[in-house]
């Protein structure tokens, strides 16, 4: 009975903390309305925003109010709200940093974007990431070449990815021409959907691993077009690696039809094989024919 | 003891006081021009489902409105016309247009005629404290004083903001 009775107890307990978690606290709400208050400020004149503004951001407050106040500053066109972002953005392992980074990218303010190159260069991997961001969402391709020409390792690949998920074709055509192919350049290639530059290196034997990527990479833009020379640089490999790049890049752009073309074409029982075993991974339904035809003895 | 009692009848004045133009548990659309005759908006909206500009009316019913003061949806810069549909005196939208954009709603506007800048602020203000309206509409609340040029008003968000 007693058992019961604590079980009753516990029971009830749990229940009663579980409603009160649910409920909104006043502290909750206090919160909820400095964050929505702060976001107001948009509307505000930047001269009634501003001091409330830097008072949250010198204040103790919550580092999500901080920041939504960071991004009214960066609305601002006002040269102490843009040299307040900077002081921030500069701070090496400041709470903000990274944020204030960001923020100057979103301001779009040519000045503040320029003191972005510096704060790179001196800064840890969190402030180079938010530099690049920042870039990223002012749209400044040639910015985010710079620092690529300039660094290497892990740097130069995000800065490559950047200009990849940018579509900054002509950028990465520019920064290839001067640091040379290279994984990173070609998966960018691909990530901005530039086939013609993909084809060129495709059909460029100079370099077998090289050539090897941009097959692959040119099943990751797929279409037409592209489904049309991966079958073509099949037909005409001299090399192992080369045609098994091809029936890779046919794979990831799920060309079935293609290596079921070339597999209809083979007289090679080997290729065969292997065209068969790329058909059955990409669960083409053509499978099913082939095996009624060999069944039937057509094939 | 007597602090708490005074800070407490200065609230619950204050919010009567702010709520004073409406009728008590209203339903409908409420409108009030801001006596603030300096203080222009040419804050309008179009419906965007159907392209309107705000020289074919604003439908204050609609769900698909875009709100601007430049463009096609801007009206001519005028006072400050707030808009509010109440439900048994609960507040469930507001909107804040330029007087001069022409508005429409299926059902009829009671018109409070002028109110004061003070009047005005007090009722945006008690619409934030009560936290039993939805999120959406305080946060509507805090945009129309955020947005007027009043100085009570940001001493208001200032106080706010500065909350512990």
């Amino acid at each position: 009975m007693k058992t019961f009775i604590k079980l009753i107890l516990i029971t009830g307990a749990l229940l009663l903390a579980t409603a009160s978690a649910a409920q909104d606290t006043p502290q909750d709400d206090s919160e909820a309305l400095k964050l929505a208050a702060m976001e107001a400020l948009i509307s505000a004149p930047p001269e009634r925003a501003l001091p409330l503004v830097n008072k949250v951001l010198a204040g103790n407050n919550s580092i999500e109010l901080k920041e939504r106040a960071l991004f009214i500053l960066s609305q601002i066109d006002d040269e102490g709200a843009q040299q307040t972002l900077l002081e921030l953005a500069k701070n090496p392992g400041g709470e903000l940093q990274a944020e204030a980074i960001r923020m100057i990218g979103v301001g779009g303010n040519e000045a503040s974007l320029a003191s972005l190159k510096g704060i790179y260069e001196s800064g840890d991997g969190e402030a180079r990431d938010a530099v690049l961001e920042a870039f990223l969402i002012a749209g400044d391709k040639q910015a985010i070449l710079d620092i690529a020409v300039s660094s290497e390792g892990d740097d130069f690949e995000r800065a490559v990815d950047m200009l990849g998920a940018m579509g900054a074709s002509a950028e990465l055509r520019e920064l290839l021409s001067r640091t040379g192919p290279s994984e990173a350049l070609i998966e960018a290639y691909a990530i901005s959907g530039d086939i013609e530059e993909l084809r060129r290196m495709a059909l460029d034997d100079s370099n077998p691993e090289i050539q090897a990527q941009a097959i692959e990479a040119m099943g990751i833009v797929g279409g037409e077009d592209a489904n049309a020379t991966l079958v073509q640089i099949y037909r005409d490999a001299t090399s192992e690696e080369i045609r098994e790049a091809a029936l890779d890049g046919m794979l990831i752009s799920n060309n079935d039809a293609g290596v079921l073309e070339l597999y209809r074409s083979s007289d090679d029982p080997a290729m065969k094989r292997e065209l068969l075993e790329y058909l059955v991974m990409m669960g083409s339904d053509d499978v099913w024919n082939i095996i009624d035809s060999a069944l039937a003895g057509d094939q | 003891m007597i602090l708490l009692l005074a800070l407490t009848f200065a609230v619950v004045c204050g919010e009567a006081l702010a709520a004073g133009f409406l009728p008590a548990n209203a339903t409908g659309w409420h409108t009030w021009q801001v006596d603030e005759p300096n203080s222009l908006t040419a804050m309008c909206c179009s419906n965007s489902r159907r392209g309107d500009g705000s020289e074919a009316g604003c439908n204050l019913d609609s769900r698909n409105i875009s709100f601007s003061d430049g463009g096609s949806c801007a009206a001519t810069p005028g006072p400050l016309q707030v808009y509010v549909r109440l439900e048994d005196g609960r507040v469930k939208d507001i909107r804040m247009l330029s007087a001069n954009c022409v508005v429409a709603t299926d059902s009829k506007i009671a018109d409070q005629g002028l109110v004061s800048v003070g009047e005005n602020i007090g009722w945006f203000r008690s619409v934030v404290e009560d936290r039993s309206l939805a999120q959406s509409v305080r946060e509507e609340a805090l945009f129309a004083l955020a947005s007027s040029g009043s100085d009570s008003a940001y001493a208001y968000l200032d106080g706010l903001l500065s909350r512990r």
